[in-house]
């Protein structure tokens, strides 16, 4: 690769004379700056730290570890059982049924009813005083009448595979969820239990029912609230000016 | 025993990270770089710059240096662009239309815009005539070649390249090479006749 073809022109006592007398050198500054140089380049690359197992490894394990507790929460969740109380089971039987015929809510009233004396009958046991059927009737409301605004209002059920409302408890279903809906925020059993069995005028006025201990119930509606109240005469909340006024 | 090694290989071995090698090709090539330098800048102290500018781009190539060609041929080749550079930045009296891209390697014009470059002062031929010796005897006379002719010569004697390797380096057919070297070596001749 060195040699030089043999057509190349030469002058050996050029080039001799050339190569004898042309003797210039770089300084010895210029030397050192150079070399100097070059370890440096070559130190910088070989002092260069070798990334540890952690730096090498900590993102495949973050995301390994992301994934596995994202399946184990997703797991968990799919197997927590359903627990639901006694009411709420009587509950999401009624509307259960409620949405699968609407129709034929009317005609299966009845019989529902009796089911539902007879579910809270069994779960009260005997400490609690039986309640007829007509008590009933307005605490629970008729199947599919329930306004969406206030099943929106209430909390998520922990059961999977259900509507919101089946899945709601007993306590939590609105006593008063009709669209006409002209009574109270409270009901008339919550009253009586609350009172302690005295008097409770708005559960009497309203509902025409005394509980078992209410002392109105000897005397009478007409005599607690001294009017009947319908539908369509009730006095508006605001003390006695609305009861005025519903005279 | 890198004192064997081929230049390609203390070069490859250098780009490995062994100082040495660099250290040993260094030390080949330090002179005959350094004066083709001092020959076509004819600035020792510019020389010395481009010099060091052309070893520590040897120095950042290291990692991408392939042997596809000899060293010196590799390494004059860059000695050469770097002094083109240092012609255009350093050359405001030549139109700037005339001077041809950095991808341009028609290097005819290149060596026409060397060519048209002032001498410098203690090179010009009068004053190196008032010194008697033969190595300012040839400085004097290489000053006085045409710069082509003079590049041809210098990558011959100093980098031992071929008329292939010039013809490649210079970007010009090989006859062209051939007769650039056979002018500047009767020229040389006739100047230096009285020392030979």
């Amino acid at each position: 690769m060195n040699e030089v073809h043999e057509d190349s022109p030469k002058d050996p006592q050029v080039s001799e004379f050339y190569r004898k007398h042309a003797t210039e050198q770089p300084s010895t500054a210029v030397d050192e700056r150079i070399l100097a140089a070059a370890r440096v380049a070559v130190a910088d690359r070989t002092s260069r730290k070798v990334p540890g197992w952690w730096q090498r490894w900590r993102t495949p394990l973050a995301l390994g570890t992301t994934l596995v507790l994202t399946l184990s929460l997703a797991l968990l969740h799919e197997r927590r059982p359903v627990v639901l109380a006694p009411e709420g089971r009587a509950a999401s039987q009624k509307a259960a049924v409620g949405r699968a015929a609407p129709a034929a809510a009317t005609s299966s009233e009845q019989a529902a009813d009796s089911r539902l004396a007879e579910a809270v009958k069994r779960d009260s046991g005997d400490a609690q005083p039986s309640l007829p059927v007509e008590v009933l009737r307005p605490m629970v409301p008729p199947s599919g009448r329930v306004p969406a605004e206030r099943i929106a209002r209430l909390p998520a059920s922990n059961a999977v595979g259900e509507s919101s409302e089946a899945a709601l408890p007993a306590a939590a279903v609105p006593h008063n969820g009709t669209a006409g809906d002209w009574s109270s925020d409270v009901c008339s059993p919550d009253l009586s239990h609350r009172h302690g069995g005295r008097s409770c005028r708005t559960g009497c006025a309203r509902y025409g029912y005394h509980p078992p201990g209410c002392s109105s119930a000897q005397a009478g509606p007409r005599r607690s609230c001294g009017a009947t109240v319908g539908p369509d005469q009730v006095a508006p909340r605001g003390g006695a000016r609305g009861q005025r006024l519903a005279r | 025993m890198q004192a064997d090694w081929s230049d390609e290989r203390l070069m490859l071995a250098y780009g490995a990270g062994d100082a040495d090698a660099f250290a040993m090709l260094y030390d080949r090539y330090r002179g005959s770089l350094y004066r083709y330098l001092l020959r076509q800048c004819g600035n020792p102290a510019l020389a010395e710059e481009l010099h060091q500018d052309v070893w520590f781009r040897v120095v950042n190539a290291r990692t991408g240096y392939e042997p596809l060609a000899r060293f010196s041929t590799w390494l004059f080749r860059i000695a050469r662009h770097r002094l083109i550079d240092h012609y255009r930045k350093h050359a405001p009296q030549i139109p700037a239309h005339s001077v041809p891209d950095a991808a341009d390697d028609d290097l005819d014009e290149i060596g026409d815009l060397i060519e048209r470059l002032p001498a410098a002062t203690h090179e010009m031929p009068h004053v190196l005539y008032e010194r008697q010796d033969a190595a300012q005897r040839i400085s004097l006379a290489l000053a006085d070649l045409p710069p082509l002719q003079r590049e041809v010569f210098l990558l011959t004697e100093e980098g031992g390249l071929t008329l292939e390797e010039i013809a490649q380096a210079t970007g010009v057919g090989r006859e062209t090479t051939k007769s650039r070297l056979r002018y500047a070596l009767g020229k040389l001749r006739h100047a230096l006749r009285d020392l030979l």
